[in-house]
């Protein structure tokens, strides 16, 4: 036992003095997540706001320039561009200079001032669906209180019923995307680098021919895997102290839930992610291969863990595969315990993925390895 | 059976295939405590297949191997702290610096720190390191890449040794330190097992096997050898024994 921990120490030692003696690569790993989660902070949102918007007046009417000056109001619209013909929409929308434009027929003032309906058109461009919706509600919404107002005004004097909603959102009541997407990006970071290191810790190994060396030694396969984890563990948590702090100081994203379960759940993460590095690099050859691996790993483990996309939105199936990623539970934990400060009680599918996940793909890495060495 | 104990190395039919291809095929043969003996035959012979075997890197397909009185064949773990292993790739942490290397595998074959200090300090000196023990390994010389090699393998004092194409790419000089280096262990105790395709290093070795298409077909002293196919050089028995011999120098 104690000599166990001895030679798991000295392999320690060993990963330690060849990643600090890279100074590259030392430097990539502490000043890349700082610039990561800088930037895409920033970069990552999923708000939708200033989308350029054109108008065409046909009316020119006090009326007209009200509904006009209700859309300018607006923080989904940026009124950028007055159009004076239908050519020019067309060339605007084909060009993208606008995003959206309101067309207001000629005789909108005259004919709501004779009792009769109207309509307004909204021309948006539907490349991008998201933003096109979300401006679409919005106008509608605009065009929707703008007609409740001629109605008002209309019947003066009438008793009217007034149905309204209260909203109250909670948790994030600003709507600020960026509280939930950032710590996202702090998952996919810590994600990427533990996976990476260790996928080509061993097939470094392996093609050096260092890995046979060490075949010969008495030393057991348990010993030489913690050996190859636990430093990455600890850079890890190096990693994720640097990128957190970015994300509460500098964007100032509330932790709202427990720093010690917040650890807890990276600490259980993190032998999903060591154990599919390690996994991978018992099945690449090379390092060239373990990339690759890695890489088409993360694509999926990215995009089906409801970083950007719920699952909720997934056909069935889909959903269903999502149970086998560990990143869609970290993810979910990570946002919860930042916004919500949910306890441990509302962890517990999560917690039982991670816990089945990550073991298996120890295991797994373990039996092939050992096959190898043989 | 155990082999009695003035037999360090025994193999009894050793064969290992690999798919349908036989690499070694029923090698039988026997290795005396503090002998040195050399495993000749060109390239694809069988002789790396037969030491990955001995040390417990590949599992024999069928036979026995007995190496320092533990059956190989089935409890390969149990004979590697007895051994030293240096392969023809010299594999080294090319990042660590030479004393670095030296620790590590000291660490790994359970050494405590003051017999690491001491078997340290001992191998440096051995192998005229002194002055290198704080380069990067990258940086050394072939030859000195070498001997941090063979120092790495004998760091925990194994009564076995096993040389995969030790001199690979190194000068004749550094070849002729090499093996005094090699004779003096064994005259030490420690059991030498070595493949070379230097028909020169024959000359270093004890006794040799030479090695033809998986299988052993002639075993002796170097003298023995040229004595009984009545020829003048090693060279000579090699080409009659080992067919073409292209490969070998």
């Amino acid at each position: 036992m104690l000599k166990s921990l001895r030679i798991i120490g000295h392999l320690i030692r060993k990963e330690f003095i060849q990643a600090f003696r890279d100074h590259q690569m030392l430097g990539m790993m502490f000043i890349m997540p700082v610039i990561q989660v800088l930037l895409l902070g920033y970069a990552i949102t999923v708000d939708v706001r200033d989308l350029s918007l054109g108008v065409m007046d046909y009316d020119r009417s006090p009326e007209s320039r009200q509904l006009v000056e209700d859309f300018r109001h607006n923080e989904t619209f940026d009124l950028d561009r007055v159009m004076s013909g239908p050519d020019e929409i067309r060339d605007a929308l084909d060009r993208g200079e606008v995003a959206a434009v309101l067309v207001i027929p000629r005789g909108f003032a005259r004919r709501l001032g004779r009792n009769e309906s109207v309509d307004v058109q909204l021309l948006l461009d539907g490349v991008d669906s998201n933003a096109s919706l979300i401006a679409f509600n919005h106008a509608r919404g605009i065009v929707e209180s703008y007609s409740l107002d001629v109605l008002r005004k209309t019947l003066v004097g009438t008793p009217l019923p007034d149905l309204r909603p209260r909203i109250h959102v909670l948790y994030n009541p600003e709507l600020i995307s960026r509280f939930y997407m950032i710590p996202g990006v702090v998952v996919v970071l810590l994600t990427m680098l533990t996976t990476l290191m260790t996928g080509l810790g061993l097939v470094r190994e392996r093609e050096t021919g260092t890995l046979e060396q060490l075949s010969v030694t008495p030393i057991r396969t348990v010993e030489l895997l913690l050996g190859k984890i636990l430093p990455f563990v600890l850079i890890a948590f190096f990693v994720l102290a640097i990128a957190l702090t970015v994300c509460l100081v500098w964007f100032g994203v509330p932790m709202r839930g427990s720093w010690t379960l917040l650890v807890l759940f990276s600490l259980l993460f993190l032998l999903n992610t060591l154990g599919m590095g390690l996994l991978v690099s018992t099945v690449a050859h090379t390092q060239q291969q373990a990339v690759f691996m890695v890489w088409f790993l993360l694509i999926f483990g990215i995009l089906m863990s409801g970083f950007f996309f719920p699952i909720e939105n997934m056909p069935l199936l889909m959903q269903r595969l999502t149970y086998l990623n560990p990143l869609r539970y970290f993810m979910a934990v990570v946002r919860e315990l930042f916004l919500k400060g949910s306890g441990m009680m509302s962890f517990r599918v999560e917690t039982m993925g991670l816990m089945i996940l990550g073991p298996v793909a120890m295991a797994l890495a373990a039996l092939r390895f050992r096959k190898r060495a043989r | 059976m155990t082999p009695p104990e003035t037999i360090a190395i025994e193999t009894r039919e050793l064969t290992r295939t690999f798919r349908r291809f036989i690499a070694v095929d029923s090698v039988s043969l026997q290795v005396r405590k503090g002998e040195i003996f050399g495993l000749l035959g060109a390239n694809g012979a069988g002789k790396t297949t037969t030491i990955r075997m001995l040390t417990g890197l590949l599992k024999p397909s069928r036979g026995e191997a007995w190496v320092a009185g533990i059956p190989v064949h089935s409890s390969p773990e149990k004979v590697k702290h007895r051994l030293g292993y240096m392969s023809q790739r010299f594999s080294l942490y090319e990042d660590l610096t030479v004393a670095e290397n030296l620790t590590f595998f000291g660490g790994v074959y359970g050494l405590r720190r003051p017999d690491l200090r001491r078997r340290k300090e001992a191998l440096l000196d051995l192998f005229d390191l002194k002055d290198m023990a704080d380069r990067i390994t990258s940086s050394l010389p072939t030859g000195h890449r070498q001997r941090l090699a063979l120092a790495s393998a004998l760091v925990h004092e194994p009564p076995l040794l096993f040389l995969d194409e030790p001199t690979g790419g190194i000068d004749p000089v550094a070849r002729r330190t090499f093996w005094r280096v090699i004779s003096d262990l064994a005259s030490a105790g420690v059991t030498v097992m070595v493949t070379t395709h230097y028909m020169d290093e024959a000359e270093y070795c004890h006794r040799l096997g030479i090695m033809r298409d998986g299988r052993i077909v002639a075993v002796g002293s170097p003298d023995e050898l040229r004595n009984t196919h009545q020829v003048a050089t090693m060279e000579e028995v090699f080409l009659n024994v080992a067919g073409t011999g292209e490969d070998a120098s």
